[in-house]
Order: C-alpha cells, then structure tokens, then sequence
C-alpha cells in the first residue's frame, strides 16, 4: 500500500476499532489521519446506543441532595414579608371569580433575600413559578418549602411546581437560615 | 456564572468533600445518564430506575467521607446501581433466579466489561457535550453516524467550505483529545 495515500475516513475507523495495523506506515507520517485513527479508538466505547436521560425533575433532585441532607440541621430562623401583591391591586369582586388564568404575583422579603413567585390557576390546578435572589443576584442554594411540599431548584435557578390548592405557608430552607414568611391568603379564590 | 473547565473525577471529587454544591452538580450531570442507564438496563421501569438512581446518589452522598479512591467514582456507580435495580427487580419478580446464585445473577444480568463500556461511554459523552454546537456536530458526523457520509456532504450540513473541513476537523478533535485528558478518560 502506498503509504502516502490518506485512506478513507471509514477505512481508517475500521482499522482503528478493529485494531488493525493496515495503515500503521501512513500513520507515523500523518498527523491528521493519525489524530483521526487515535480519535476513532478512543470514542469506540460510546459507539453504541446514547445513554438514556432520566427525567429533569430527578435530576434537579439529584443535584440538591447536599442542600437537602444540609438543611435538616436547626436553622436561625428569619421572619419575612410580603412587600409587593398583585392581588391588593384587584378589587374583592375580581378575586372572587376564581377562574382558570386567574394569576397572582408576590414579592416576598426577608433581609437581602427575595423571593418572586408567579401563582396561576388553571382548569385543574394551580402552577407555581418562583426564582430567589440573595444580594439582588439570583440564589440556587435553598430548598424551597410550599406548605408540606419540597421544590428544589431547577435550570437557572428556578423552582417550579404545581399542585391542587396554593400554599398557605412558604419557607426557605438555606445551609445556614430557614427563612420564614408571613402565612398567604388566597381564600377570595377559592370561594368558587 | 462562568462555565468551569472539566476535570476529572478525582479533582471534582476533592471540591464535593470541601463543600461545594456546584462540584456535587458537575458530578451528577457527567454521571446521572450512566446511573439510569444501568438501572433500566437491568430491567426496571423509568419510575423504578428513577429511585434506583436517587438512592444510589443519596448513598454515594451520604457515605462520602468514606470514599478513599475517587477515580473508582464511576465503578462505585455503575456497580452499586446494578446491585440495587437487581434487588428491585427481583422484588418486582422480573428476573426469576435462584436465591443462592445471586453473584452469577448479577453477572449475567449486566456483565463487568459492559459496565465498564459504559462508564467510558458516560466520560466521552460529556466531552463532547462539552465541545461547541459545531464541534459536537462533527464528531457526531464523523464517529456516531450509521450513514457513512463524504467530507463534501458533512461539510454541507456543517454549513462551511469543503476545504475548511480539514482544519476544523483537526481543531475539533484536538479539543475533544485535551477534554478526554482532563476527564481522565483511559
């Protein structure tokens, strides 16, 4: 074989999975065939079906083990409020409608932390949309407690969820504070 | 937030001990499809591999302290993971086998070389995540196609000059070389 000849791209591969020595002389010659035929051997593993994903929820969860196995310890507590409220904007009569697409946006505070929570009521349920900033940026490290249910922290920082009723309370759960926050109502929707 | 360099096992490991979450996510995004992987393959159902996986990484998480070999991260996976869906899937009576046999179950069930496939599958995946769009896209071309195109035709769907191919073939590949290194990747 002429050892100046670059062979095909798929004979090369072959050779390379294969572990054969045909093209040996051109490769101590040619850098670009060599890194090729290097490449081709060393990627052989993930030559076969793609690992499967699970799904996001799982490995949001996964992800926030540490906070979650931190903050079973005793907390100092910090008490915040609410200091902004779509909903005090509304008159009674609106809130009493109580229909799907019904939404409601807090603003909760406590020290530098910030916690803006999207609520939207839907045919079946309610969805929640929440994002935490610390300092004005936003803040993944906390664990995210709406009533009795635990959300933890997906992509960029936001916590999502849904569930049948809005939660009455909502806390956070950091490595060092468990911030606390005024008790909501949401009692004018859910008279329908 | 600035995307960090990948590193290997070992070094991610250290920052997981030292407290850093961010390493702890690292870890779990190179290795959560791995994890998953095997649990379904021994045979659970995605609900069932889910919690496989969750209680082999809350396992991993609580006994780190113990963890003397990081580089056997990986391993520590891929065979405690199998160990666990087997015992679920025995429980779900999916493999019939006789109690007394249990290590030759396991073996067969998934046997070691596959894991080990899989667990190099896992590290080189992530490299080439780790490439850019365009990148990704030829190595994809190049090595994982079943339809064995021409340059000319790979070149076509990159978007770039035939004649461009070659050097950016070897910039890719050369980038795809040093992320493997800095993995670890043997």
């Amino acid at each position: 074989m002429d050892s100046k000849k670059h062979p095909s791209r798929s004979a090369l591969i072959k050779a390379a999975r294969d572990g054969s020595t045909l093209f040996a002389s051109h490769l101590q010659g040619c850098q670009s065939c060599r890194l090729l035929f290097e490449m081709s051997r060393q990627l052989d593993a993930a030559n076969q079906e793609p690992l499967q994903q699970s799904s996001a929820v799982l490995a949001a969860r996964i992800r926030a083990i540490p906070l979650l196995q931190a903050t079973r310890r005793i907390l100092d507590r910090v008490t915040g409020r609410a200091t902004a409220d779509s909903w005090s904007q509304l008159p009674a009569m609106a809130l009493r409608d109580g229909s799907a697409g019904l939404e409601r946006r807090l603003v909760l505070q406590a020290d530098d932390v910030r916690l803006e929570l999207v609520a939207e009521r839907t045919v079946d349920d309610w969805e929640f949309v929440a994002r935490i900033y610390e300092h004005n940026k936003v803040a993944d490290q906390y664990v995210l407690k709406a009533g009795s249910r635990t959300v933890v922290p997906r992509e960029e920082g936001f916590y999502h969820w849904s569930a049948t009723r809005p939660p009455k309370t909502i806390r956070l759960l950091g490595q060092k504070l468990q911030l606390d926050f005024e008790k909501l109502s949401w009692t004018s929707a859910m008279t329908s | 937030m600035a995307r960090r360099e990948p590193a290997g096992t070992a070094e991610i490991w250290k920052r997981v001990i030292g407290g850093d979450s961010r390493a702890w996510g690292e870890l779990v995004d190179r290795f959560e499809p791995l994890v998953f992987t095997v649990a379904r393959r021994v045979g659970l159902e995605i609900g069932q591999a889910e919690d496989c996986a969750q209680n082999v990484w809350l396992s991993l998480y609580r006994n780190r302290k113990a963890i003397r070999d990081p580089e056997r991260i990986p391993g520590w996976l891929t065979q405690t993971t199998r160990r666990r869906a087997i015992r679920m899937a025995r429980q779900a009576d999916r493999i019939r086998t006789d109690p007394l046999s249990q290590s030759q179950a396991s073996r067969d069930v998934l046997p070691d070389q596959e894991l080990l496939r899989l667990e190099k599958q896992a590290i080189v995946e992530a490299a080439i995540d780790c490439l850019d769009p365009r990148c990704r896209k030829l190595v994809r071309a190049l090595f994982f196609s079943d339809q064995d195109k021409s340059y000319r035709q790979i070149a076509t769907e990159l978007g770039i000059k035939p004649n461009s191919l070659g050097p950016i073939r070897s910039r890719c590949l050369d980038r795809l070389r040093r992320l493997l290194e800095a993995m670890d990747y043997r």
